[in-house]
């Protein structure tokens, strides 16, 4: 049953607050309003959307379990993008995805030889249309090294400030700065001339 | 400024975070270098780009299925928060309990708890008896204002703090005048 439409646009600390009051189905507000972002910030960490449904729904459950320590002094935001980003870093140490970088060298018995992409390079005239440019985004995203990929995913898309960023990785705000331009830098190079310059 | 200091800044440029008198030689720099500049837009078009990413659909089915996978009851606090607020309302019902002992008789209750008391028999035991029960049925009271209480924002419960303190200011004034007027004789318990 979908809750009161009145009710459902209630803020979110508010809603938290019902619920802790014994209104328990109103936790459904705070899926229905999350459950996108969550799963598409999830999606871009572990690279698969059934991996990602799967992490979010325990997410949901996490936060729901812990909603009577939800600190109110804080964003709601704030502590499920917390609880997120740490689900889906255990995740990947789980299944011990590699994710190095493109830069570092493969070692074998002969020695260490360059990296290569697998497939041919696209450029700028095969990547046509928005959807293309946005996949090779993603693309770009999941080669990050995770220090870099956490950081920029919780900047981006939302465009979340440096001081919150700062309270859900419980970095200082001077690292978060640094990762945030260096992982920049990298999407930067990594993308190269796809980017229109003229926006 | 050079063009490596100026890269240093690009970043914090396109998040609109730098001071006026960071930005002030940034643009100027940025006026006269066709590079930086260029390097400006692609960083642009970067953060334009990754705001633009969207995220996937998920379907209705989603929530019901969180919501199926709840347990019955949300589960209670727990840890250090959880032994705290146990302190706090037994401090808080045992501060009662005394207090209520040491006004009971100047307010005049001695008198009414020995006119209702007494015809059953009771003793200042029983009486205890009878707070102590109360004590603990306000335990529970309590415990539930409390969760309620840590749930307020500071303002709320600012406001709340002070329509409390009113509340029992207008009590006591109450209670005096009470007391006042009847003018009960003061006894004591036997």
């Amino acid at each position: 049953m979908k809750p009161d439409p009145a009710l459902a646009e209630l803020p979110d600390e508010k809603v938290v607050r019902l619920v802790l009051r014994g209104r328990e189905d109103l936790y459904a507000i705070l899926v229905d309003r999350y459950r996108r972002r969550i799963v598409g910030h999830l999606m871009r960490y572990v690279g698969k959307r059934d991996d990602a449904l799967d992490i979010a729904q325990e997410v949901f459950l996490k936060v729901y379990q812990n909603l009577a320590r939800f600190d109110p002094s804080y964003r709601f935001s704030t502590w499920i993008y917390s609880i997120a980003s740490n689900a889906a870093i255990d995740k990947l140490r789980r299944k011990k995805v590699p994710t190095t970088s493109l830069d570092q060298p493969i070692s074998t018995d002969d020695g260490e030889i360059a990296r290569e992409p697998v497939g041919p390079a696209r450029t700028a005239d095969e990547i046509v249309g928005a959807e293309d440019l946005m996949a090779e985004v993603e693309s770009a995203i999941q080669r990050l090294p995770d220090q870099y990929r956490e950081l920029i995913l919780l900047r981006h898309p939302g465009g979340r400030s440096y001081d919150e960023i700062a309270s859900i990785t419980g970095l200082p705000l001077g690292t978060v700065k640094n990762r945030i331009f260096r992982a920049r830098q990298r999407l930067r190079d990594d993308l190269g001339d796809l980017l229109p310059a003229g926006t | 400024m050079n063009c490596d200091d100026a890269r240093a800044l690009l970043s914090d440029h396109v998040d609109r975070l730098l001071l006026p008198n960071e930005a002030m030689p940034l643009e100027r720099h940025l006026e006269r270098c066709d590079d930086c500049r260029h390097e400006q837009a692609l960083l642009g078009s970067l953060v334009s780009t990754l705001e633009g990413l969207e995220d996937p659909e998920v379907p209705d089915e989603f929530t019901a299925r969180v919501m199926a996978e709840l347990p019955e009851r949300l589960p209670a606090q727990e840890g250090a928060g959880h032994v705290l607020r146990w302190g706090l309302v037994c401090a808080a019902v045992f501060s009662a309990f005394v207090v209520g002992l040491a006004l009971l008789p100047k307010l005049g209750g001695a008198e009414v708890a020995r006119d209702t008391l007494r015809p059953l028999g009771a003793s200042f035991e029983l009486g205890g008896l009878l707070l102590a029960h109360a004590a603990v049925a306000m335990a529970a009271t309590l415990d539930r204002a409390a969760s309620f209480l840590t749930s307020l924002s500071w303002v709320h419960a600012a406001g709340f703090g002070m329509l409390f303190v009113g509340a029992n200011l207008a009590l006591m004034t109450a209670l005096r005048r009470y007391r006042e007027c009847s003018q009960p004789a003061m006894l004591t318990w036997t």
